[in-house]
């Protein structure tokens, strides 16, 4: 079985890790799109598990990659070049709070939306395109995240559409 | 035209066991498996809370425009426990700072439900919600017209469901528009009487369905093989168990401790298990099944409970079930359940902040065992009251009241 695991936001790892074993125990291929691996660090997936980390991809494309330079990549090397000896716990409080405080909120409420409005949602052409090479019988949804995704997907649709599920023993 | 079903029941809650948590509502699970067999068609809808944080915000009804489109499509039914079937549908809300909002979340379940349904009611004219909002209202809400609701709360939190006004007005609607609402314990009675007095009459027991299996082939002869089983969080006082443990180990040194079980506390017990030097005594199994719990009971001396509030205490009756004395803190539930048979089942003890309380209800009850005790009496008790059959009759009166069946005397069925 072909399966697909929709897992943006990470809130339902356990079931995640253990459903995506339980395809490639049973000789079938999953794939799991996760925003980021730094919140699946405690997890283990099992061997055969494919992976693919969404924030990673999207950095391929020059205007999100331009972003993540100026707002986060360029400031992080500075905080690093400054931050050494006893400044260090200084800077690295003030690197976070940049982050928490200015960089983020930019990155939500201006870069995202003006960046979905001039190129269009690039993320679900992405999921799009993953989930094409995929070609998956089943996909999971597995948070909130990833519902919005989901539904995209059954527009464009080939014929017949995979199965969406909650979670492999309801597909 | 296909003929009406006789029997058939839907069951709504907010907690069924998952791949996710695999122990989460495991006595709705329980309740299903008990009362499933008598009925010609059991369906089970698992409304799960699924949050969303920060991050999304800005996305709320584009994430709920997907998930009514996606429900109708994704959620499907799968056979669960008796020959029952169980459909997942996730309900998706946003979080909020603060406290919970239940008034808006039991909408949100409301609504996700009604979109797994196509719109339509639930198909069947009895239903049984657990707990007051997030089963019963979802439940009276998606029901047909000529459908009778029935509830059963659970949660040892109604006092802040309660607190929210809207949760509050919401769960005055459940007990004036359901056909019988009850409680597993007096504990969760109180709050509920006190907030609405007009209703007080109206809220009957009914107790939680406990599977009595195999009891252990040799009974207990010493109580060295200490159990305890249950979340590892504050509520749950395993930290003064631990304390107490290593009191009476310097006493006793062959005594051990087996603790079942996962939760926040988890890394800070093995810490003060090791700070206690009683480590090499302690062993953390981590969250197993209840079948091996079942097999973990057979194979230990003693269940010890320590919980701050019980509603219920499935764990005490699981224990004397599978023929294990328990000392076990006076909580709510537990002394409610063990009314009558405290002194041949165990021993019971105050809940206080004082370790010393458990090491001394320890030796109280090495002191008196085995002489005083009788569990085969116990056991025998508790399976009249809690036993499948039991529970099953209690439920099968309610919902078929024209196919009589004798309700056990310990039920307490209110006005409906």
């Amino acid at each position: 079985m072909r399966v697909v695991f929709l897992a943006l936001q990470a809130t339902r790892r356990h079931a995640v890790t253990s459903e995506s074993a339980e395809v490639v125990a049973g000789g079938g291929r999953a794939v799991v799109i996760v925003e980021n691996t730094k919140a699946w660090k405690e997890e283990t997936f099992a061997p055969g598990v494919e992976v693919v980390e969404l924030s990673r991809l999207e950095l391929r494309h020059p205007p999100r990659l331009l972003e993540w330079l100026l707002l986060f990549r360029g400031p992080r090397v500075v905080a690093a070049l400054l931050g050494r000896g006893p400044l260090r716990p200084f800077v690295r409080r003030a690197e976070r709070a940049y982050e928490r405080r200015v960089a983020l909120p930019l990155h939500r409420r201006v870069f995202t939306p003006a960046y979905r409005k001039v190129c269009g949602d690039a993320r679900q052409r992405l999921i799009g395109s993953l989930v094409r090479r995929s070609s998956p019988e089943v996909i999971v949804l597995a948070d909130s995240a990833g519902l919005s995704y989901a539904s995209s997907l059954l527009d464009g649709a080939s014929v017949p559409a995979p199965r969406m599920a909650y979670s492999l023993r309801h597909s | 035209m296909r003929e009406p079903l006789i029997k058939d029941v839907a069951i709504v809650t907010p907690w069924y066991p998952t791949t996710q948590q695999p122990f989460a509502g495991s006595f709705v699970e329980a309740m299903v498996e008990a009362t499933a067999p008598g009925c010609d068609r059991v369906s089970v809808y698992h409304c799960d809370g699924w949050g969303w944080g920060n991050p999304d915000q800005g996305r709320h009804s584009e994430i709920t425009r997907a998930h009514q489109r996606l429900l109708p499509l994704a959620a499907r039914p799968r056979p669960t426990v008796g020959g029952a079937q169980v459909t997942y549908v996730p309900a998706v809300y946003r979080h909020r700072r603060g406290p919970r909002h239940w008034g808006e979340q039991a909408m949100a379940h409301r609504d996700c439900l009604r979109a797994a349904l196509g719109g339509r009611p639930i198909d069947a004219p009895v239903i049984h919600a657990h707990v007051g909002l997030r089963g019963g209202w979802v439940a009276l809400e998606n029901a047909r017209a000529d459908a009778r609701v029935f509830v059963t709360e659970h949660a040892t939190f109604v006092e802040k469901v309660l607190e929210d006004p809207q949760g509050r007005e919401l769960y005055g609607e459940v007990l004036e528009r359901c056909a019988g609402f009850f409680v597993v314990g007096e504990k969760v009675r109180q709050p509920i009487a006190q907030a609405f007095p007009q209703h007080a009459d109206r809220i009957g027991i009914i107790p939680n369905a406990i599977a009595f299996g195999t009891p252990r082939t040799d009974p207990v002869t010493r109580l060295h093989r200490w159990l305890y089983v249950g979340l590892l969080i504050e509520r749950k006082g395993v930290a003064l168990l631990l304390d107490a443990f290593a009191r009476c180990r310097a006493e006793e040194p062959e005594l051990t401790l087996t603790v079942v079980g996962d939760g926040v506390l988890r890394d800070a017990l093995q810490k003060q298990a090791a700070e206690l030097g009683v480590s090499d005594a302690v062993t953390f199994t981590g969250a197993v099944t209840p079948a091996e719990t079942q097999r973990l009971m057979r194979e230990h001396d003693l269940l010890v409970h320590p919980s701050r509030l019980e509603t219920f205490g499935m764990t005490v009756v699981e224990a004397i079930a599978a023929g294990l004395p328990v000392l076990v803190t006076r909580s709510g539930g537990p002394q409610e359940v063990l009314a009558g048979i405290e002194d041949v089942a165990g021993q019971l003890i105050d809940v206080n902040d004082d370790p010393e309380t458990i090491a001394e209800g320890y030796r109280l009850l090495s002191a008196r065992f085995p002489h005083s005790l009788d569990l085969p009496h116990a056991r025998r008790h508790l399976k009249e009251r809690c036993g499948h059959d039991a529970v099953a009759r209690i439920h099968h009166a309610l919902w078929f009241p024209d196919r009589p069946s004798a309700v056990p005397s310990h039920a307490t069925l209110p006005g409906t």
